[in-house]
């Protein structure tokens, strides 16, 4: 009997005879580089297609933190805007945390992606909008809970950022992994409110701006296969405050996954689209933050309370529902209405009673600059 | 310092009194930061557990469907179930519970000295529960057959299926989907027992571990639509229903409960070999191992409580799958669809 040698030949549908380099790991698909790469970009055609997800003319922001799902997007927008003619404007959206030797490493990748894809790039900076870089936060809360600070602002920024540079909508990064691990998350962590949408491909539509995830149904190891074999140069560092102990068993759960049962992630993802909350469940109803107008279904939005906590010490404010921080704000609100301030004794709080009053006009101009 | 070992349970008792009265705390449930209580409490605290299950959703308000087959499978959580509702028929600490209860003893050991250890074993354990009511034995093989069963006392039906059931597990390719067959083979044999002896309600054994397993393994299966008829107390299907009394209680309750009880020797002992091959389920058992040893006791309790909360998209309207009874499809749910893909023998005759 004669033995196979080398690789088995490309089970492209295009009927390319070429040798198969790449297993595809959505659907076990063994394609040499080129068909993979238009495999791969086809799926996202088709993604954007099925779900009309754009409208023509419309400015999009693209999320660009320099990674690999970023970098991989902004490449595959362009050329998919490119070859299929959508007709968007594509514009480059980067937030610095301020995390010295991460984020400002991960940057140099986005500089890059705007001088390679010819698209213009914005960065926001945490230190412009809240007055706290990241190295700020952990010197101040350690390191344990600044994934909490990091994530909450990090969503607001992007949606500032993109609304300063007149975007319609936004998009971003989020692979099919991310996706079953939210999954994963909320029901972990009882969240029906956000198990119920987080599986969108286009989430706030209710606010003012649309975020859509063109990459919803494709593979992380994909990606990283699209990008090795597009040469494309991304940030590969974990961020050097990453490791989140809970989080982190969730992720490891969805690689096991992935590795046992590939198509565990889609059908995590697919559970998570069928899933809607019983009415007789009662549901946040969204209000708009008092103090800087971003929408939140609190009094105060998550990123102001958190600013909140960090300029008067109680850094468990937001984090935690201890009756401490209960206490707190119970206080603070008490205080805000005899004398209009926070409680802060300065340290860039944006509200009327602030002691000192020009970091307070500071901060309060910064968040109001960047309102809805 | 005091130190309590019971059941293999240590814990650090460390001055606590009761919450339900000022005694010293001895026992507590799943997590040790919460609620510690003394005996009598903890043991009544178990019972309410297992009562309230029953009546807030009020399964035995129609007096004409009392009727019920209480599964046993040698467990800690079937022994408990047993002793639960012997209790609750002499009407020793509540309300007499108006149910009419067969014993259904569930086997799924496939080999002959084993199923002889279990008919043996059961002969004793009839002695100390229930033994006026009507048991029977049956293997989980008795989903093949195609019609009803005659069932009959004192020996395991169904055995003669095992070869064909059997064969039909080894069809399977895909090792998630083959445990997954056998939890819906399972759910069919009860289903068709119960039609066997008439009965349109089964309570089974599963405890909040297992349901809170399940829920995962069903939510990475592409089926958490369908959460809430999965691992809830009440699961309807048709003209049949699962009931799952011993939903809000642990492991750890039932077996301190069992041993406060002195029931917790009336169990049947298995040499299961369990099955080595990685699959969504093993992944989960591992998942949740984890993060309880890490101390994130209240997983499972969230988990659970977040499948109460939800339910299909599609509503509850709609044909169902007519494999698994709880996905809203034409015919057969992707799931099921993949499932039948995955096996090289035929499923239709055994779920049509």
């Amino acid at each position: 009997m004669e033995k196979r040698r080398g690789p088995p030949p490309c089970q492209s549908k295009a009927g390319c005879s070429n040798p198969a380099k790449i297993r595809k790991a959505k659907d076990g698909a063994q394609l040499c580089g080129p068909c993979f790469s238009k495999s791969f970009e086809d799926d996202v055609h088709e993604t954007i297609i099925n779900n009309n997800l754009f409208k023509r003319g419309e400015r999009v922001a693209i999320g660009a933190s320099g990674g690999k799902d970023s970098t991989v997007l902004a490449f595959v927008m362009k050329t998919l805007n490119d070859r299929h003619d959508y007709g968007l404007d594509l514009q480059l959206l980067s937030i610095d945390e301020g995390i010295r030797g991460y984020r400002d490493d991960s940057l140099l990748a986005v500089e890059k992606n705007r001088v390679e894809y010819g698209l213009p790039l914005i960065i926001l900076s945490y230190n412009d909008l809240y007055g706290w870089t990241m190295d700020d936060i952990v010197a101040k809360i350690g390191k344990k809970n600044n994934c909490t600070f990091c994530g909450v602002f990090r969503r607001q920024a992007l949606d500032r950022g993109a609304f300063k540079i007149g975007a319609t909508k936004l998009v971003t990064g989020h692979n099919a992994d991310d996706m079953a691990e939210t999954v994963l998350m909320n029901v972990l962590r009882g969240d029906i409110a956000r198990l119920e949408r987080c599986t969108n491909i286009v989430t706030g539509e209710e606010g003012d701006l649309p975020r859509a995830k063109p990459l919803k149904y494709c593979f992380e190891r994909d990606i990283v296969m699209y990008a090795r074999s597009n040469q494309l140069e991304y940030f590969y560092t974990e961020c050097i405050y990453a490791p989140n102990a809970y989080r982190g068993y969730a992720r490891k759960y969805v690689r096991d996954l992935e590795k046992v049962h590939p198509r565990a992630i889609l059908d995590l993802i697919r559970s998570g689209e069928k899933v809607s909350v019983k009415k007789e469940v009662e549901m946040p109803t969204l209000k708009t933050c008092e103090r800087c107008g971003y929408m939140t279904s609190q009094k105060m939005c998550k990123a102001c309370l958190l600013i909140e906590g960090l300029n008067t010490g109680n850094t468990d404010l937001g984090v935690r529902k201890s009756k401490k921080s209960k206490k707190v704000i119970v206080e603070t609100e008490g205080e805000k209405k005899e004398d209009g301030g926070c409680g802060s004794g300065g340290g860039g709080c944006g509200c009327a009673g602030a002691a000192d009053e020009t970091e307070n006009e500071e901060t309060r101009k910064r968040l109001k600059d960047l309102q809805f | 310092m005091n130190i309590m070992n019971s059941n293999n349970f240590t814990s650090d008792l460390n001055g606590k009194t009761c919450v339900k009265c000022d005694k010293e705390a001895k026992f507590t449930g799943v997590d040790p930061k919460k609620a510690w209580y003394c005996q009598g409490c903890f043991i009544q605290m178990v019972r309410n557990k297992f009562r309230s299950a029953l009546s807030k959703k009020k399964i035995y308000k129609d007096a004409d469907a009392r009727d019920t087959l209480v599964v046993y499978d040698g467990s800690p959580s079937g022994t408990f179930l047993l002793n639960q509702i012997d209790d609750a028929l002499k009407q020793i600490t509540y309300k007499r519970l108006m149910v009419k209860p067969t014993v259904l003893v569930l086997v799924s050991e496939t080999e002959e000295p084993e199923i002889q250890q279990v008919i043996k074993r059961v002969a004793e354990i009839k002695e100390n529960f229930l033994e006026n009511v009507n048991w029977f034995i049956a293997h989980i093989a008795s989903c093949l057959y195609d019609e009803p069963l005659e069932l009959k006392e004192f020996e395991c039906n169904g055995v003669e299926k095992i070869t064909a059931y059997k064969s039909l597990l080894a069809s399977c390719s895909v090792p998630t989907y083959k445990k997954e067959l056998e939890r819906m083979l399972k759910e069919k044999c009860l289903q068709k027992l119960a039609e066997s002896l008439k009965v349109t309600k089964c309570m089974v054994t599963d405890d909040a571990d297992d349901l809170g397993r399940l829920a995962l393994d069903q939510l990475c299966l592409g089926r958490g639509g369908s959460l809430s008829s999965l691992v809830t107390v009440a699961d309807k299907r048709n003209d049949f229903m699962i009931i799952r009394p011993l939903c809000d209680l642990s492991k750890r309750e039932i077996s301190i409960y069992n041993y406060l009880c002195k029931i917790d020797d009336h169990y049947i002992q298995f040499s299961h070999t369990q099955s080595q091959e990685k699959s969504v389920q093993t992944l989960t058992d591992a998942f949740i191992r984890t993060l309880e040893d890490e101390k994130f006791y209240s997983t499972i309790n969230t988990v659970l409580s977040t499948a109460s909360k939800i339910h299909n998209t599609n509503g509850k309207d709609g044909s169902r799958c007519s494999m698994c009874y709880v996905e809203v499809a034409e015919f057969h749910c992707e799931t099921c669809s993949a499932i039948r893909n995955s096996c090289s023998e035929n499923l239709d005759n055994i779920f049509s």
